[in-house]
């Protein structure tokens, strides 16, 4: 692309990513979460391919790295659900608020086990969603 | 053909429109929108009663949709490696 | 009246995106008709729970005292909406591999079975 888009990408880059990861960490206290977070970073991701070109995005964004995120994001999911299971008598109960008591209400680390949970899902998307964009990215360029 | 499925869907969805209630009020008098938020601060201390209906009253499809999502995050990569070029692109089957 | 003209309409454009799936002949504008299917379903689903003069369901206190829209809607949009993306995702990829091996996105031209 032209270079004003190329510079400009290139400031905009960590703004989008502190962004799309303070959606996903104040979850349980603004409008937001893990899946609408998670698919505001991958927007840097896209941003990166179209205004930089493809060595950029190389050299920006690895798939091994997404594969692990999203492996990661889906095993403690489950992980958060089986501790429920053994310290309360409930699948997806609320361990913490059992073991470390209830925290000052809107600060960050109130709700208990939902803002863990929230994380989780929002790494899961993260690393899905940009193994997509990566798959899309690689099958556009093979062709042409 | 098809011109005449649609008009049919359209008139039998426009039926439905007799037992919707009115864009604005409530729906019954006791909804469970309503006893939820009547206690979900109390019981889980988060703000957003969005996210504590999602991952804490109705977490299990939350479960099922992400693993739906990735489901299909495989399929599509798998989909898209099998293209010209690639190790295994050929269909033979043996 | 009000709520006549507004489902009304939301009904109207679930119609047409069912009519743009099943009478086009470009594979794209399935998807096309597949994505207006969607998103007039998340509406009128968001929709449903609308109070009127009420607030989103955010809370500071502990004790509220205002009116807010019903919740439980907007949290089956969210699960739906995902899965909308999982669904178009995986119909485009089907589209660029069929286009792949076949050389054309007309559907004219895949219906024939090859042995």
């Amino acid at each position: 692309m032209t270079i004003v888009a190329d510079k400009t990408a290139r400031v905009l880059y960590p703004f989008i990513l502190v962004f799309g990861a303070y959606v996903i960490i104040h979850g349980h206290l603004t409008p937001g979460g893990g899946f609408q977070g998670g698919v505001a970073i991958i927007g840097a991701a896209a941003l990166v391919y179209l205004a930089m070109g493809i060595r950029a995005f190389h050299r920006y964004v690895s798939l091994s790295s997404l594969t692990i995120a999203d492996s990661l994001g889906a095993l403690l999911f489950l992980l958060w659900a089986f501790l429920g299971l053994v310290y309360t008598g409930y699948f997806f109960g609320d361990f913490v608020g059992k073991l470390w008591g209830d925290g000052v209400f809107r600060s960050l680390l109130s709700s208990g086990v939902i803002a863990l949970m929230n994380i989780s899902v929002g790494i899961k998307v993260l690393g899905g969603a940009g193994e997509m964009v990566v798959a899309l990215i690689k099958g556009v360029e093979s062709h042409a | 053909m098809v011109l005449l499925i649609m008009f049919t869907l359209f008139i039998y969805l426009g039926l439905s429109l007799y037992s919707i209630h009115t864009f604005g009020q409530p729906m019954k008098d006791g909804y469970i929108g309503l006893s939820i938020l009547n206690d979900a601060i109390q019981r889980t201390h988060a703000s957003n009663v969005v996210t504590s209906i999602v991952f804490g009253y109705r977490g299990y499809d939350t479960l099922g949709e992400a693993t739906i999502f990735f489901v299909a995050v495989l399929g599509f990569y798998w989909t898209m490696s099998r293209m010209k070029g690639g190790k295994d692109s050929d269909d033979s089957s043996r | 009246m009000l709520s006549v003209i507004f489902y009304g309409l939301l009904m109207l454009m679930f119609v047409i995106g069912l009519g743009i799936l099943l009478l086009s002949r470009n594979a794209i504008k399935v998807v096309m008709g597949l994505g207006v299917m969607t998103t007039a379903l998340n509406v009128f689903l968001v929709s449903i729970g609308y109070v009127e003069g009420g607030t989103a369901p955010i809370f500071f206190d502990v004790n509220f005292t205002t009116k807010a829209s019903d919740p439980v809607p907007q949290a089956l949009t969210l699960t739906s909406i995902v899965i909308d993306i999982a669904l178009t995702a995986l119909a485009l990829g089907f589209v660029v591999y069929l286009f792949k091996k076949t050389g054309s996105i007309e559907l004219r031209d895949m219906r024939r079975l090859r042995g």
